[in-house]
């Protein structure tokens, strides 16, 4: 049996286990061998001391929840490895699938960014507390890095919200949601203002779920219906036929098996039990981690993007070059929108135009765009007379 | 004659009603239909006994529900067929009904079966198509793999790659109807239309209920493209395009006037040897010569009919201008015009009395039609060799050649 070095298990008087995923070895929580490990050791426990549980919450102590599949780990991983591959992913969502039939209230309770296989962990629970805060998302990036959640998030989603809704506003195009959204659509149950209401709120619910009746899965209770019906139903069943033709139109014919993957595991996944789901799931899962396609992708938008934006290829001892002021030549349509950008990064601007009107009227835009991010509470009035006093309406090249 | 030369010693089918809640078959269900035709058979034929019959084969296209497990063998047991007649019910999509019937030659022919009914069934106003599903369309990844499109999508890209205008596709469907219409008018159809009755023995439809008497290219110009939105909002026409990258756009010319129609409809054919014929007092119509499939590209679909239809003139050892006439199913009027095309037929030999387009297409049932039609039509110009051939789903196409007697 492993040892859980990634999750600390602390229980308080009430019964309640409060696991906060903690790698010690990394800024941010990963599913790494480790987490493997922890996860493992960890549901365990849960199943070993469950007469003395009565309840589970989940938190994180970085900044973000958990941040999803090792990239390091998934770029390596080649045909070669696809039985290991599958034998590893079946691991990690077998952990989850215990901890979700527990039988114990399980609550996440998410105090940053859950993206990826974060998300994932937090679907395996029963109920979801999120922070309402800025950093706070919650997706699948899956499919930008050419793969799919592949811990069982193509299932649950499925299952959550039925194969339109989980494929359209979540899964086919990575999109991330902030808590109010994340609440509208009922990826999650709460939302709190501040840091300190999170595990209180979580154990809040548990200790609100009455001791004495297993909590089960919407999945795994007896007569559950999937939103919107499976593909047997005739209403999806008619327009089902065009979902592959009208991704093909959108991909252009190009390759990239994720969202082909991520469409054939979510149907196919709702004709069948959860478990064999799972399965189906991951094999999708496989094929595209140890594809290339997915390999182009990582480096590509993971590794190569991270390089560019950092400081490679760049002398030590050079100084950056911070730029104070921009003259902008033209005031149209484009150059009072570089004037508004530049203003906004604290750079004085002098717009120049053939006339001082015409350049008065570039700056115009500025003005408008400013009044409406006030009227909407997204900028102060003070900030919005700051920034547009930085641009300098000009007829005469004298003035820059 | 060979001793195991496939006979056609009888051919009828029911008329086709439309294939909505208000056609005149609506309210009768399929099993009944090949029952009817069964006991037609028997009747016509007084001396055939049924203890002789090997096995029944059906085509039938959407096979659940009313026309799910093994209608062939449960018409049989329902009609009172000995119970030593077997049945089987096969699919061949459109091709279902000539499918049965060759595969009825094919057990003759073998000399391992000595008589044996085929035909076909199809209510499409009690069992719509699609009612099976099946991966091709239904399951996302074998349908993005295999670039799925539906058939119409198929019909208008043959129409957009030949040229075939509106105007091309709504004369040739006037022509099915003008035909169709005259055909009937002359009791052409009148020996082989067994009147659909119901269990008082009253009459429910005895004539084709489909064809539209008096259409025009005018009025056909009226009626709207069935396959334009299909094309555009469900993604099938760049799924197409994607494929023919040649092309530029597909132009939908087909609409309800210029493709097959929707209705119910059933044949039985009764094919055997001669030993076994004579004994039974039956009468030989034609000989099967040949029979084929074949197959083309599955996205443009429905250009099989050439290939098979070559396939089994080589086989029946005659030669395209051998025919003297050619049925070939009007699935979309385009079809027929790139068939024509693609053989150098002469028009005027092919579907003199008519098509699906005036008539209708029973899906599982048209195959033992089209070949009844076809012998009929022989029998009464004189003509010695026809071929029936048909489109079928997944590329495929299917032929018959037949001698007459």
């Amino acid at each position: 049996m492993g040892e859980s070095t990634t999750i600390r298990w602390e229980q308080d008087e009430e019964g309640i286990v409060l696991l906060t995923l903690d790698d010690p070895n990394q800024s941010a929580n990963t599913m790494n061998a480790a987490y493997i490990e922890s996860m493992g050791a960890t549901v365990d426990r849960l199943q070993a001391e469950r007469d003395s549980i009565r309840g589970v919450v989940i938190t994180s102590a970085k900044k973000t929840f958990f941040a999803g599949g090792d990239l390091n780990d998934l770029r390596q991983v080649t045909r070669e490895h696809a039985a290991e591959f599958a034998a590893g992913i079946r691991e990690v969502k077998g952990q989850l699938r215990r901890l979700e039939s527990l039988g114990k209230p399980v609550v996440a309770a998410i105090n940053g960014a859950a993206l990826g296989g974060g998300l994932e962990i937090t679907l395996a629970t029963h109920h979801r507390v999120i922070l309402d805060d800025p950093k706070a998302k919650l997706g699948f990036p899956e499919v930008k890095l050419g793969l799919l959640p592949g811990a069982g998030g193509v299932v649950r989603t499925v299952r959550m919200f039925g194969i339109v809704e989980a494929l359209m506003g979540l899964l086919m195009q990575g999109q991330e949601l902030r808590p109010a959204k994340a609440l509208e659509m009922g990826l999650v149950d709460e939302v709190v203002a501040t840091r300190e209401e999170l595990v209180p709120a979580a154990k809040a619910w548990i200790k609100a779920q009455p001791a004495d009746e297993p909590v089960q899965q919407p999945w795994d209770v007896k007569g559950y219906k999937m939103p919107g019906g499976t593909p047997s139903n005739p209403k999806l069943a008619q327009n089902l036929p065009a979902f592959p033709s009208n991704l093909r139109k959108q991909l252009k014919g190009a390759n990239y098996p994720a969202p082909h993957h991520i469409m054939a595991a979510a149907v196919e996944g709702a004709q069948v039990d959860f478990d064999t789901a799972i399965e189906i799931e991951g094999r999708y899962f496989t094929d595209l981690a140890t594809g290339q396609v997915s390999k182009n992708m990582i480096q590509a938008f993971f590794f190569d993007l991270q390089a560019v934006g950092g400081d490679r290829g760049r002398p030590a001892d050079l100084e950056t070059f911070h730029p104070r002021k921009v003259v902008v030549l033209g005031a149209g349509m484009m150059g009072a929108a570089i004037s508004y950008v530049c203003a906004k990064a604290g750079i004085e601007v002098v717009l120049k135009d053939v006339s001082l009107q015409a350049a008065e009227h570039g700056k115009s835009y500025s003005a408008g765009l400013l009044e409406k991010a006030v009227s909407r509470g997204r900028s102060t009035q003070q900030q919005a007379d700051e920034l547009l006093a930085r641009i300098n309406p000009a007829q005469d090249a004298a003035a820059a | 004659m060979a001793a195991t030369d496939a006979l056609v010693f009888d051919a009828i089918r029911t008329p086709r009603g439309k294939g909505k809640f208000n056609g005149s078959l609506h309210g009768t269900k399929p099993v009944d239909l090949v029952v009817g035709l069964m006991h037609e058979t028997l009747i016509r034929n007084e001396k055939l006994d049924p203890g002789r019959v090997d096995d029944v084969v059906l085509g039938c296209v959407s096979p659940v529900g009313d026309q799910g497990a093994d209608i062939a063998k449960t018409a049989a047991i329902k009609a009172g067929l000995p119970d030593t007649v077997a049945g089987v019910q096969l699919n061949r999509f459109c091709a279902s009904g000539l499918e049965a019937v060759n595969v009825a030659a094919q057990k003759v022919a073998s000399g391992w079966e000595d008589l044996v009914f085929a035909g076909g069934v199809e209510s499409m106003s009690r069992v719509p198509m699609g009612s099976d599903g099946g991966a091709w369309a239904m399951d996302p990844e074998t349908n993005y793999d295999t670039s799925f499109v539906p058939q119409g999508i198929s019909a208008d890209l043959i129409a957009t790659i030949e040229e075939f205008s509106r105007e091309d596709v709504d004369s040739y469907a006037a022509r099915s109807q003008e035909r169709a219409a005259a055909a009937e008018a002359d009791g052409r159809f009148a020996g082989s239309v067994i009147p659909v009755k119901d269990l008082n023995e009253n009459v429910v439809l005895d004539h084709e209920e489909f064809i539209r008497p008096g259409t025009t290219v005018e009025t056909l110009g009226g009626l709207k493209p069935s396959f334009a939105a299909m094309g555009e909002m469900g993604g099938f026409d760049a799924v197409a395009l994607q494929k023919y990258h040649w092309v530029e756009k597909i132009d939908h010319v087909h609409t309800p006037g210029n493709s097959s129609g929707i209705v119910d409809g059933a044949s039985l054919l009764t094919i055997g040897n001669e030993r076994t014929g004579s004994e039974l007092g039956l009468t030989p119509r034609a000989r099967i010569m040949a029979t084929a499939v074949s197959g083309a590209d599955p996205t443009i679909m429905l250009t099989g009919p050439a290939p098979a239809s070559r396939k089994a003139l080589a086989k029946a050892g005659i030669k395209a201008e051998d025919l003297d006439l050619v049925e070939i199913n009007e699935a979309f009027a385009a079809v027929v015009l790139r068939f024509v095309k693609d053989m150098g037929f002469d028009l005027e030999k092919v579907n003199v009395n008519g098509g699906a387009i005036a008539m209708g297409h029973p899906l599982g049932a048209t195959g033992g039609m089209i070949l009844g039609t076809l012998i009929d039509e022989l029998h009464r110009t004189g003509g010695r060799y026809g071929l029936a051939t048909l489109c079928v789903g997944g590329g495929m196409g299917i032929a018959t050649v037949v001698e007459a007697i």
